[in-house]
């Protein structure tokens, strides 16, 4: 309950900061992958952040990316950063919760003015507990998605 | 004891001086010696007399005493009748000794004295102290044969082990009566134990296919030192790992034979509790952890607790702090960390990693294979 209480206001912080630079920057993107939905905000040139959660029916892991653009070309955008997602599943036979840590490098493609095509890889660290079991380790993660912006 | 020594005309033999021997003799039939043992068997007349203030014999029975002298003569008292002496041992049994709730049992008081003779026209009280349980008389006098009867009953819809105790002025005994449940077929039954609620047992429908007894026993009153010792030596082995004085014995034994059930149709639950009054997460008075606790069942071949593992389940619920674990069978139960490789507390143990970390398409995917291998855990540890 506490770590739920954390990531809302966490992501309540950042949703206002991002809105709060919005007047200034304007750089606000829609973002679908695979399967995820969410908005990314383009802080400034060099700093993102976005808010996003998977589309699955047994799964829900809302979480918060930071990203890092180390390289800013005209049409490539080379970034880096760390994410954190709250875990919450729900099967018929096991239910529990967790968390996701990750860090990850990858790059963005401008396809259009104004959508661009997003891959990277990370590498995260899970954990999961369901009543009084639990696991934990690493995974590597490829992530696949389509920017639009919008504003 | 009084004897004199006399002529032909019944008058005493004043000059006469000697030994005579002292005899007890059957009252019934003179041939016959009296089946105890006289305190004074010989006597020295002197001026034809002698008495002596004290004589005893050892048998509650109608005697004479018989003297003769040197010369073969001899003389037989009265009839004496030798009552019993002080009470110095007392008896208590029961028939049956293990009842089934609603049973009576018939027990019965015996008094002896020293050597044995019982005692008769004495006062016996009789009363429950401990468990559950009625008598329906508080106290009765011996009879002839130095004995007191009476009915103990038991009506409660729990097993548990019930100390009856008789007692006189200055001696008591008191002896175990067991008292089981009855479960029948086709019904679903949940019990508690008398002496400690929170053991529990949970029989779903089906379970048993005729009339059984079902019993709990706690370690405090396993009946034979065989046993105890045994469990004991199982302990000894696991040290600190398990919470020595939490055994349980369930039985369930046919009502048909009094023979052990053996394995039941389906599984039946059980549950052990633990103490964790502060809810610090480590069972009082040990280093254990709450999380690690499963039950385990004694091996009296190899004189070993072995975690349970029957199909079902076998964990901790600490909402109602007590060990579950679903049973194939009857045994010796106890709850411990079968499992746990060290004694130190270690709040994060149990996150281990449980494979290699693998390349996965989306979020989604990396975390539905951690719940496979959770549950893969789940299922392993059941």
């Amino acid at each position: 309950m506490k770590k739920m209480t954390l990531t809302i206001l966490i992501l309540i912080f950042i949703t206002g900061l991002t809105w709060s630079q919005e007047q200034a920057v304007k750089k606000l993107s829609v973002t679908i992958g695979n399967p995820w939905f969410g908005l990314k905000y383009d802080i400034n040139s060099r700093f993102s952040a976005e808010l996003r959660d998977v589309v699955d029916p047994d799964l829900n892991i809302p979480a918060v990316k930071g990203y890092y653009n180390f390289y800013k070309g005209s049409k490539l955008t080379g970034f880096t950063g760390v994410g954190y997602g709250i875990i919450s599943f729900k099967s018929e036979d096991v239910t529990g919760n967790g968390s996701l840590l990750t860090v990850f490098v990858g790059s963005e493609y401008k396809l259009m003015p104004n959508k661009s095509l997003s891959l990277d890889i990370g590498y995260s660290t899970i954990n999961l507990k369901s009543s009084n079991y639990s696991v934990s380790g690493p995974e590597y993660i490829f992530n696949i998605g389509l920017n639009c912006y919008v504003f | 004891m009084t004897i004199n020594g006399k002529n032909f005309t019944n008058d005493t033999l004043v000059n006469y001086s000697g030994s005579v021997d002292v005899q007890a003799i059957s009252a019934d039939s003179e041939t016959y010696a009296g089946t105890g043992v006289l305190g004074i068997t010989v006597a020295s007349l002197v001026n034809g007399t002698i008495t002596k203030y004290t004589q005893t014999y050892t048998k509650a029975e109608r005697i004479k005493l018989k003297v003769v002298d040197s010369n073969g003569k001899t003389g037989t008292s009265n009839i004496i009748y030798v009552g019993g002496g002080t009470a110095t041992k007392i008896e208590l049994t029961a028939n049956p000794q293990s009842i089934i709730s609603g049973q009576t049992s018939f027990l019965t008081a015996k008094l002896e004295d020293y050597y044995g003779n019982v005692l008769k026209n004495t006062e016996i009280d009789f009363s429950v102290v401990k468990g559950s349980g009625v008598i329906n008389i508080s106290s009765g006098t011996t009879n002839a044969n130095g004995e007191v009867s009476a009915l103990f009953s038991y009506n409660l819809s729990q097993p548990g082990i019930s100390i009856v105790q008789a007692r006189t002025a200055n001696l008591s005994i008191e002896i175990p009566v067991r008292a089981s449940v009855l479960f029948v077929p086709g019904t679903r039954l949940t019990i508690t134990a008398t002496e400690d609620p929170n053991t529990k047992l949970t029989f779903p429908a089906d379970a048993v296919t005729e009339n059984i007894e079902i019993s709990i026993s706690l370690k405090v009153d396993l009946d034979t030192t065989t046993v105890v010792e045994l469990i004991d030596v199982a302990n000894s082995k696991l040290l600190g790992k398990i919470i020595s004085e939490l055994v349980r014995k369930f039985t369930a034994n046919k009502v048909s034979n009094n023979l052990e059930y053996g394995e039941f149709e389906k599984l039946v639950s059980i549950e052990i509790p633990y103490m964790d009054s502060n809810n610090d997460g480590i069972v009082d008075g040990t280093q254990i952890e709450v999380n690690n606790l499963k039950a385990a069942r004694l091996n009296e071949t190899t004189k070993e607790w072995e975690t349970v593992n029957d199909g079902g389940i076998n964990e901790v619920d600490r909402t109602k702090k007590v060990v579950s674990c679903d049973v194939k069978h009857f045994s010796y139960y106890t709850i411990g960390d079968f499992n746990s490789a060290t004694l130190t507390p270690n709040p994060k143990r149990g996150l281990e990693t449980v494979k290699p970390a693998e390349l996965h398409f989306g979020d989604a995917n990396a975390v539905k294979k951690k719940i496979k291998e959770l549950k893969e855990k789940i299922d392993n540890n059941k």
